[in-house]
């Protein structure tokens, strides 16, 4: 298995969040699907630091772990905001910037 | 073997990915979820990301799966939020991706009649003469009173290659500056979600406590018993 092929499969993980992000109602969802990208992300540094032997994209991934962890945190604090005001999490009831 | 096994759990991270996308019920969106992580963590330590693939099921799917599902049942008791789960023209949507994703394979085209192949059994580039001699994890041949593996110059060795040691003295090593400031982030993290979802002091005081439950009385409680405090 080449890097083309794991870079390949980062990108399809990349593509699939992508659409979760775009065409999903349920605001958790769409933070899955962010999460899901974030960890394609991943897979491209690991399967590139394999390939040059390098450990710097070890480190990176880590940096990404660290991000993921707030991005969540802070994002499921929001998503909570959110419900108390609307009672719903549906990203369309959420349009009263006329988005 | 290395290689079958890395089809088998590209395939399977895959697989989670498109059922965290196209399920309707959360839970079963986070479980999918979890399920594409522990195949990337898999994928990690075939890439011999030994560390990774350990923080991997520790953090996503130790804390951030289980932090999604508490949130989840926190929310939506209820088992599917009314209406459709995709938003209304998705189908135009689609298209856009896939070219997204087009445009992003072309990219790898260059890559295509690459001749380096990656195989978890592959030997990481060993700079200098003799250093599968001199890397060894347990002997400490420069007599630094440290191991080989957690020295700068035998990180990328294959006997240190990923591990904890060889990961830990990169990280508070040379990039020692980025990982304190990501602990930085990680308390404004903290501190944004405390303020966000916490409720301010006096709000709390002007809070009615709940009526206390009067033993032997069965029936006192009368419609305007109650407290109506239930708004936030």
């Amino acid at each position: 298995m080449s890097l083309m092929h794991l870079l390949g499969v980062a990108f399809a993980l990349l593509v699939i969040g992508a659409s979760g992000v775009v065409i999903r109602r349920n605001l958790l969802v769409v933070l899955m699907s962010i999460e899901l990208m974030l960890n394609s992300v991943n897979l491209a540094f690991v399967a590139v630091a394999r390939e040059v032997g390098d450990l710097a994209g070890h480190v990176m991934v880590l940096m990404v772990f660290v991000v993921a962890a707030v991005e969540v945190a802070v994002g499921m604090a929001i998503v909570v905001n959110m419900y108390r005001q609307k009672r719903s999490i549906d990203v369309d009831a959420f349009r009263t910037m006329g988005g | 073997m290395d290689t079958v096994l890395l089809w088998v759990f590209s395939a399977l991270a895959l697989i989670g990915g498109i059922a965290t996308v196209a399920s309707r019920h959360p839970i079963r969106a986070a479980l999918s979820l979890l399920f594409s992580m522990l195949n990337l963590a898999a994928i990690y330590a075939l890439l011999q990301a030994h560390l990774l693939a350990a923080l991997q099921i520790i953090i996503y799917a130790g804390a951030i799966v289980i932090l999604i599902v508490y949130v989840i049942m926190l929310l939506s008791p209820r088992a599917e939020e009314a209406g459709a789960a995709f938003r209304r023209g998705f189908l135009w949507a689609l298209p856009l991706v896939v070219l997204f994703g087009i445009v992003f394979f072309a990219a790898l085209a260059p890559l295509a009649d690459s001749e380096r192949l990656v195989l978890a059994t592959d030997e990481v580039a060993c700079e200098g003469e003799g250093c599968e001699a001199v890397c060894t994890d347990e002997a400490d041949n420069d007599e630094d009173g440290l191991t080989d593996c957690a020295d700068q110059d035998c990180a990328t060795h294959e006997a240190c290659y990923g591990t904890v040691k060889a990961v830990g003295a990169q990280l508070l090593g040379p990039y020692v500056l980025p990982f304190e400031v990501s602990s930085l982030l990680l308390l404004a993290g903290i501190v944004g979600a405390v303020l966000l979802t916490g409720r301010k002091p006096e709000e709390l005081a002007a809070e009615v406590p709940p009526p206390a439950v009067e033993l032997g009385e069965p029936h006192a409680a009368q419609p305007g018993g109650k407290a109506q405090k239930g708004g936030r």
